[in-house]
C-alpha cells in the first residue's frame, strides 16, 4: 500500500475529459511533483486526491482509504494547500487555525504550540490577530501552508505552495517539508516552478491532457526524453509536451 | 455525522460572516442599537398596556379616534380582502417561492467565501457533518436578522386588538417564515442535485403541478387549495398573530406545525447530505461568473481610436445593449403586460378592487425599485469594479467610465420603472402612466449616484473586491440599507406626486414640457455627477 494511490482516474466537465484514466502512485517519503501545463488535469487530480472532486471512473486512494468510499478516513491523513489562496476573510490567522485544528480534533495545547511555532516560521507572529481578509496574497499561502502542516499530516497535497510567497519563506518551507518527509510524511506537489521541481522533488510525474506521460526521479524522466544530462527540467517539460 | 464537529463548524461559520465583521467590528454601534431597540420595546409594551386598541364603535362611543390596526383593518376589507383570503394569497405565495426554488438557476449548494468549499470540505468530515453546521450557523444569523421584526411589534398589537402575547409571535413566527423558506431552498437543491439528469423531470412535475393549480384557481375563481395548502400552517401561524378572532393558542398551534416542519425538512435535508457531491457546494462568485459566460453578449468591439469612447462602450453598451439584457427586458415588458390584461380580466372575479390593486402598485413601486438598487451594488462591484486596478493603470481619464455606469444603472432602474408601470397603466386604464420613469428619471440619476459613489466606497475599503451578486457582509448590507432611507422616501414622494399632482392635470402641451424639463435636468444632472463619480474614484483610490 502506497500513501497516495491513482488509479485509472477519469473525470469530465460536461463534454471536456480533464482526465482520462490518470493512474499514478507515489511512496512513502517521497516530495512527488506533478507537472503539466495549464489544464493538464493537475488541480482536478489534487481535488480529487482531498475529496473536492468526485472521479467519474476510477479510484484514488490516502493511505488506502478511498476518498470517495471512505472519506473521513482518507482525508485524516491530509493536509492540503489548494491553488487559490482562498481564506475565511472575517477569521483572523490564529481562530482560522484553531478551527483547522478543532476539525482534526488536536488538543488545545497541540493547536497553540503549532500555531506559534508555524507563525513564527513564517513570519507570522504579528499577524496572529489580524484578519485574514487583509492579508497579502503571499501572507495568505502562508497560513494556508501552515494550517496544513499543523494537522500532523501523513499525506501532503499542495497545490502551486509556494505562489507568492517570499524566498524566505519558500526556503522554511522546503526546509519543513524536508524535515517531514524525512519522518515520513509523504507530499504530492503540483508547481510550475521547473527550477524549484528539480532542486526540490524526489519523483516526478509529467500530465497532458489528462494521462501520465512521464514520470520517474529528475534524471530518469531526462534520459527517456533523450534530452542528455545537461538538459534543464524545463527543456525536458517542453520537449515531452510538445511531442 | 459528528455532531462535535458540526458545533465547531457553525461556531465559527458564525464568526466568519457575522461575530468579526459586524459585532466586533462596530461593538459599541451594536450595543447602542440593542439598547435602544430594548427600551424602545419596553416603552412600547408600556404604552399600549396603558391604552388597549379598542373597536372603531366602541372607539365611536367614547369619541376617540379608531387606531391604525382599525384604519388598516378597515382599508383591507374595502379592498375585498379577508383573513381568509390573506391566509390563501400568503400560502399561495410560498408556494410559488417553491415553484421558482424548483425551476429557476442551477441546482447547487450556494456558499458566500470559496474557502468554505476549497478549505472546509476538504477536512475529514462527512458531507451531514458540514450541513448540520451550515444550518445552525445560518438559523443564528438569521435569528439576528430577525431583530428588526420586533419594530413590527406595534402594528400587530394594534391589528391583534391589543394582544400583546400574539404581537409578541409575530416576529417569531416572521422569523420561523424565514428559516422554512431558507431551509426549503436547501432542500430543493440537494434534490435537484441528487436527480441529476432528471431534474428536467422533476422541474416539469413541478410546473405541471402548479399548471394544475393555477387551471382550477381559474375555474373555481379562488387561490387553489393545490397552491395554499401545502403551506397553510406557516401563512395562518402570521395571519392569526395579527386578528382579533383567533387566540394565542391557534398561532401556536400554526407555528409549532411550522417549526415541526422545519425540523423535518432539516433531518431530511441532513439525510440526503451524504450523498451531494462536494463540488456541487458552489461559491456565489463562481455561480455568478458562469452565468455570466452563459448569457451570451452581442458583439461589440471595445476598441476605438478615442479611450473615453472605448471606456463608455466597456462600462455601458457591452452590457445594456447585449442580446440577453435585451431579451430579458422584453420578456418583463411582455410578463407585465399579461399581468396587468389578466387582473383586468380576472382580478374583480376574485373580489380584488383595481383600484386598491393601483394603490397597492404605487407603493410597492418604490420599495421594488430601491431593493433592485441594493442589489445592483453587488452587480457594481461583481462587474464593474472588480477589475478596477485596469482601468487605473491605463485608463488617464475616467470620466467616460463614470458616465457610462451612470447611464447604465439609470437605464436598469428606469426598466424596472417601465415594466411595473406597463402593469399599472393596464389596469387603471392610463397609458400616461408609462411616463413615469421619464418624469422621475432626475431623481433615478440621483439615486444612481448615490449608490455608486457609496458602492465605490465601501469597494475601496476592501482589499479584495466581493465578486458576487449579493456577496456583501452584514454591515455593507446595513450601510446599504441607509441609501435605501434615502432612495425609498424619494421615489415614494416622486411617486405621490406624479401620481396625485401631475397626472390628473395632465395635457399634451403640459405632457411634452414636463417631459422635455425632466430630460433636460437630467442631462444636467448626468453631467455634474459623471465628474463627481470619477473624482470620488479617485479619491477613495479605488484600485481592486
Amino acid at each position: 500500500m502506497r500513501p497516495i494511490e491513482v488509479s485509472g482516474l477519469i473525470k469530465r466537465y460536461g463534454r471536456t475529459e480533464a482526465l482520462r484514466g490518470l493512474t499514478f502512485s507515489v511512496r512513502e517519503g517521497e516530495i512527488y511533483g506533478l507537472l503539466g501545463p495549464n489544464g493538464a488535469g493537475k488541480t482536478t487530480t489534487l481535488k480529487i486526491l482531498v475529496g473536492l472532486l468526485t472521479p467519474d471512473a476510477g479510484v484514488a486512494r490516502i493511505c488506502g482509504h478511498d476518498v470517495v468510499r471512505d472519506r473521513v478516513r482518507a482525508l485524516e491523513a491530509v493536509g492540503y494547500v489548494p491553488e487559490n489562496p482562498v481564506c475565511f476573510q472575517n477569521l483572523t490567522v490564529r481562530e482560522f487555525l484553531e478551527f483547522v485544528g478543532a476539525l482534526r480534533r488536536l488538543g488545545e495545547d497541540d493547536v497553540h504550540e503549532a500555531i506559534d511555532r508555524y507563525l513564527s516560521l513564517f513570519g507570522l507572529s504579528e499577524k496572529r490577530d489580524e484578519l485574514l481578509g487583509n492579508l497579502s496574497r503571499g501572507m495568505i499561502q502562508k497560513v494556508l501552508v501552515s494550517a496544513a502542516f499543523m494537522v500532523r499530516p501523513r499525506v501532503l497535497v499542495m497545490d502551486e505552495p509556494m505562489a507568492g510567497m517570499d524566498p524566505e519563506a519558500q526556503h522554511a518551507f522546503k526546509e519543513e517539508v524536508r524535515r517531514m518527509t524525512s519522518q515520513g510524511v509523504t507530499a504530492l506537489i503540483s508547481s510550475h516552478l521547473l527550477d524549484m521541481v528539480e532542486r526540490f522533488c524526489t519523483r516526478v510525474g509529467i500530465i497532458n491532457e489528462g494521462v501520465l506521460v512521464a514520470e520517474g526521479t529528475v534524471e530518469e524522466v531526462k534520459s527517456r526524453a533523450e534530452s542528455g544530462e545537461e538538459a534543464t527540467l524545463e527543456e525536458v517539460f517542453l520537449r515531452i509536451v510538445g511531442e | 455525522m459528528d455532531a462535535r464537529k458540526s458545533l465547531t463548524v457553525a461556531k465559527y461559520l458564525f464568526k466568519n460572516y457575522v461575530l468579526n465583521p459586524f459585532v466586533k467590528r462596530f461593538k459599541t454601534a451594536v450595543l447602542a442599537f440593542l439598547i435602544v431597540c430594548v427600551a424602545a420595546g419596553i416603552l412600547a409594551a408600556v404604552a399600549f398596556s396603558l391604552s388597549p386598541s379598542q373597536p372603531e364603535a366602541e372607539a365611536n362611543q367614547t369619541g376617540e379616534e379608531p387606531g391604525l390596526g382599525w384604519s388598516i383593518r378597515e382599508a383591507l376589507l374595502q379592498a375585498g380582502i379577508d383573513k381568509g383570503d390573506a391566509i390563501s394569497a400568503l400560502g399561495a405565495m410560498f408556494a410559488l417561492s417553491l415553484l421558482l426554488m424548483l425551476t429557476v438557476g442551477t441546482a447547487a449548494i450556494r456558499v458566500m467565501e470559496e474557502a468554505e468549499y476549497e478549505l472546509l470540505l476538504a477536512q475529514p468530515m462527512e458531507l451531514s457533518t458540514y450541513f448540520l453546521g451550515r444550518e445552525i450557523a445560518e438559523l443564528a444569523q438569521m435569528s439576528l436578522m430577525s431583530l428588526p421584526y420586533f419594530g413590527f411589534l406595534p402594528i400587530a398589537y394594534e391589528l391583534s386588538g391589543g394582544n400583546m402575547t400574539k404581537a409578541l409571535l409575530f416576529p417569531v413566527t416572521m422569523f420561523t417564515a424565514v428559516a422554512f423558506l431558507s431551509a426549503l431552498s436547501t432542500l430543493v437543491n440537494v434534490v435537484r442535485i441528487l436527480a441529476e439528469e432528471r431534474e428536467r423531470l422533476l422541474r416539469l412535475g413541478a410546473a405541471a403541478y402548479y399548471s394544475v393549480g393555477a387551471a382550477h384557481s381559474l375555474l373555481t375563481w379562488q387561490i387553489s387549495p393545490l397552491l395554499s395548502l401545502p403551506f397553510k400552517p406557516l401563512a395562518e401561524a402570521l395571519v392569526h398573530c395579527v386578528t382579533i378572532t383567533e387566540g394565542v393558542r391557534e398561532v401556536l398551534i400554526g407555528w409549532g406545525l411550522s417549526v415541526s416542519i422545519l425540523l423535518a425538512i432539516e433531518a431530511v435535508t441532513i439525510r440526503l447530505a451524504d450523498l451531494v457531491p462536494p463540488e456541487f457546494v458552489r461559491p456565489i462568485s463562481e455561480l455568478a461568473r458562469e452565468a455570466r459566460s452563459k448569457g451570451g453578449r452581442k458583439e461589440i468591439s471595445l476598441y476605438s481610436p478615442d479611450p473615453g469612447a472605448s471606456l463608455f462602450r466597456f462600462a455601458f453598451s457591452l452590457e445594456v445593449l447585449s442580446p440577453v439584457h435585451l431579451r430579458n427586458l422584453a420578456i418583463a415588458l411582455a410578463a407585465s403586460g399579461v399581468a396587468g390584461l389578466a387582473m383586468l380580466r380576472v382580478g374583480p372575479r376574485f373580489g380584488l378592487e383595481l383600484g386598491a390593486a393601483s394603490v397597492a402598485v404605487s407603493l410597492v413601486t418604490p420599495l421594488v425599485v430601491a431593493e433592485m438598487a441594493i442589489f445592483l451594488v453587488g452587480s457594481i462591484m461583481a462587474r464593474d469594479l472588480a477589475a478596477m486596478w485596469v482601468l487605473r493603470v491605463y485608463a488617464l481619464d475616467l470620466v467616460p467610465l463614470a458616465s457610462g455606469l451612470l447611464l447604465k444603472y439609470t437605464v436598469y432602474l428606469s426598466e424596472a420603472f417601465l415594466v411595473l408601470g406597463v402593469f399599472e397603466s393596464l389596469i387603471v386604464r392610463e397609458p400616461l402612466a408609462l411616463l413615469q420613469p421619464l418624469v422621475v428619471l432626475p431623481i433615478t440619476v440621483f439615486v444612481v449616484l448615490l449608490l455608486l459613489v457609496s458602492t465605490s466606497y465601501l469597494a475601496s475599503k476592501r482589499r479584495i473586491v466581493r465578486r458576487m451578486p449579493t456577496g456583501l457582509y452584514m454591515f455593507e448590507d446595513i450601510a446599504l440599507l441607509v441609501v435605501a432611507l434615502i432612495v425609498v422616501p424619494a421615489y415614494m414622494l416622486a411617486t405621490f406626486l406624479f401620481k396625485e399632482v401631475l397626472l390628473p392635470r395632465l395635457t399634451p402641451q403640459t405632457t411634452a414640457l414636463v417631459v422635455a424639463a425632466s430630460l433636460g435636468l437630467s442631462w444636467l444632472l448626468h453631467e455634474a455627477s459623471k465628474k463627481a463619480l470619477a473624482g470620488a474614484i479617485r479619491v477613495f483610490d479605488l484600485a481592486s
